[in-house]
Formats: structure tokens, C-alpha cells, sequence
């Protein structure tokens, strides 16, 4: 959580800006974060549905 | 476009709930607010944040995780609200229409991170009130927008498959609060370095 807490920081205070690579790594965790738990809900929830 | 339609017809089904709602506004909205209020103006000039000193100066450096602390707020209600759905066999009925599989749950997702939205933006308003001014360009403020949206659609996807899978209405959001409890032990309301022990290998471990 660190990174995204930094990188949102930085974008809304440019005094506080901790470094361009806060933000790229926040996007990357949140990018990852979406097609993974997508994917996992998506299967999940097509799981209980096909199962009934 | 039926299929968009149906999505605007559930998407505005539950965002209705959510703002009319008194126990996901307390919680989603006005406890974030309160939270804010006591860390800034109770505990805030006692906390070391590299701004300098006082209640402003904590403000300044706190808000932003705060506002992605009243996003973390709303997962749970996402998650709650999707298992009553599937509890109640609200999400049964939808099933026997002609509707597209992805819609049901896709309306919860984006009535998610819109309330999400919501919220953030209102607890933005009270940190303006309270004398936050942000010196972001108009790039960085979309930028900011943008991380919000990822940050909500994140935390909401994660908070799906507990939904789905919990027994009942009140275990449902109960993995939400692992990630309060993540932002919390980030740099969200204090620095990093003015962490005392057993607390600081979370540092190196939530990043």
C-alpha cells in the first residue's frame, strides 16, 4: 500500500513528490491487482452460476 | 446498447441503496470524516511528518491516504451488498432474466467504485474545509483521478470472491478491514522512518 499511499501524495502535493517509480510501481500494483482478482471474481462468480 | 442500458438501470439500483442507506453513509462516509478530524485535530501535532509542525501540516501530509482509506471503507459495503444479493436470491431472479452474465455483477462493480468516488471526493471537500490546499496541475489532478478509479476497481475485484463465497451478510466484508488494516501500517498516516518496534517490518513488508 505504501507505494499508491506515496504516489497519490505526490500527484496531489508536487512539493511531496517522492519520485517518478512511486507512481509506476502503484499503477503496476493496481494494473496486476485488476487482472488478477478480475479473472478470480469473474471465475468465481461464472462458478456459482454454471453450478446451479 | 440494451446491455449498457441494463448496466445504467442496476448500476443506479444500487448506488440508490448505497446513498439511502443511513449505516453505509455513517460508515463509508461520515467515518472516514471523523477520522480525519481526530488525527488532525487531536493527534496530528504530535505527529512527525516532515512538513513541518501542527495540525495543518499533518493535514496536508495525511489527506491523501486518508482519502484512499475511505475507498478501503467502501469494499466492504461492495462486498456486503453483493452477498445479500446472493443470500436473499435477489442474484437467482436477475439470473432467470434475459440479461448478460457480466452486467449483474459488473453493475456492482461500477456502482462500487462510483460510491467509492463519491465518498472520496466528499471527504476531499472536508479537508478543503479544513485548509488543505493542493498545488496540483490539472494533469496531476486527472492522474490522481485515474489512480483513484485503479485503486477502487482493485480493491473492489478483491473484494468479489469473499463476497460471493462468505456465508452470511456479516462475515462478508469482514476481509475488507485486512486492508484498512494494510493502509493503516503504510506511510498513510505517518512516515515510515518514525516507526517504532515490532511494527517495523511491516515496513519493508507492505510495500
Amino acid at each position: 500500500m505504501t507505494p499508491i499511499v506515496n504516489a497519490a501524495r505526490g500527484l496531489l502535493d508536487q512539493a511531496a513528490v517522492v519520485g517518478q517509480h512511486t507512481d509506476i510501481i502503484a499503477v503496476a500494483w493496481l494494473v496486476g491487482s485488476i487482472i488478477v482478482f478480475g479473472l478470480l471474481s469473474y471465475r468465481v462468480y461464472m462458478h456459482m452460476f454454471l453450478a446451479k | 446498447m440494451k446491455t449498457i442500458k441494463q448496466l445504467g438501470v442496476l448500476t443506479g439500483r444500487i448506488i440508490r441503496q448505497n446513498l439511502t442507506n443511513a449505516d453505509t453513509i455513517i460508515t463509508v462516509i461520515a467515518m472516514p470524516m471523523f477520522m480525519l478530524l481526530f488525527f488532525v485535530y487531536v493527534m496530528g501535532g504530535n505527529i512527525v511528518t516532515g512538513n513541518g509542525n501542527g495540525a495543518s501540516a499533518y493535514l496536508r501530509y495525511a489527506l491523501p491516504g486518508f482519502l484512499l482509506l475511505t475507498m478501503a471503507m467502501g469494499s466492504a459495503y461492495t462486498s456486503m451488498r453483493i452477498n445479500f444479493d446472493r443470500t436473499s436470491g435477489f442474484l437467482d431472479r436477475l439470473h432467470s432474466l434475459p440479461i448478460s452474465r457480466w452486467v449483474i455483477l459488473g453493475s456492482h462493480v461500477l456502482a462500487s467504485v462510483i460510491f467509492m468516488l463519491i465518498a472520496e471526493a466528499l471527504v476531499f471537500l472536508v479537508g478543503v474545509a479544513m485548509g488543505y490546499r493542493t498545488d496540483a496541475t490539472l494533469g496531476s489532478a486527472f492522474m490522481f483521478l485515474g489512480l483513484s478509479v485503479l485503486f477502487g476497481l482493485g480493491i473492489t475485484l478483491l473484494a468479489v470472491p469473499f463476497s460471493l463465497k462468505a456465508d452470511n451478510y456479516a462475515s462478508a466484508g469482514g476481509f475488507s478491514y485486512v486492508l484498512l488494516m494494510l493502509l493503516f501500517v503504510s506511510s498513510a498516516s505517518c512516515l515510515l522512518k518514525e516507526w517504532r518496534n515490532p511494527s517495523k517490518f511491516l515496513r519493508t513488508t507492505n510495500q
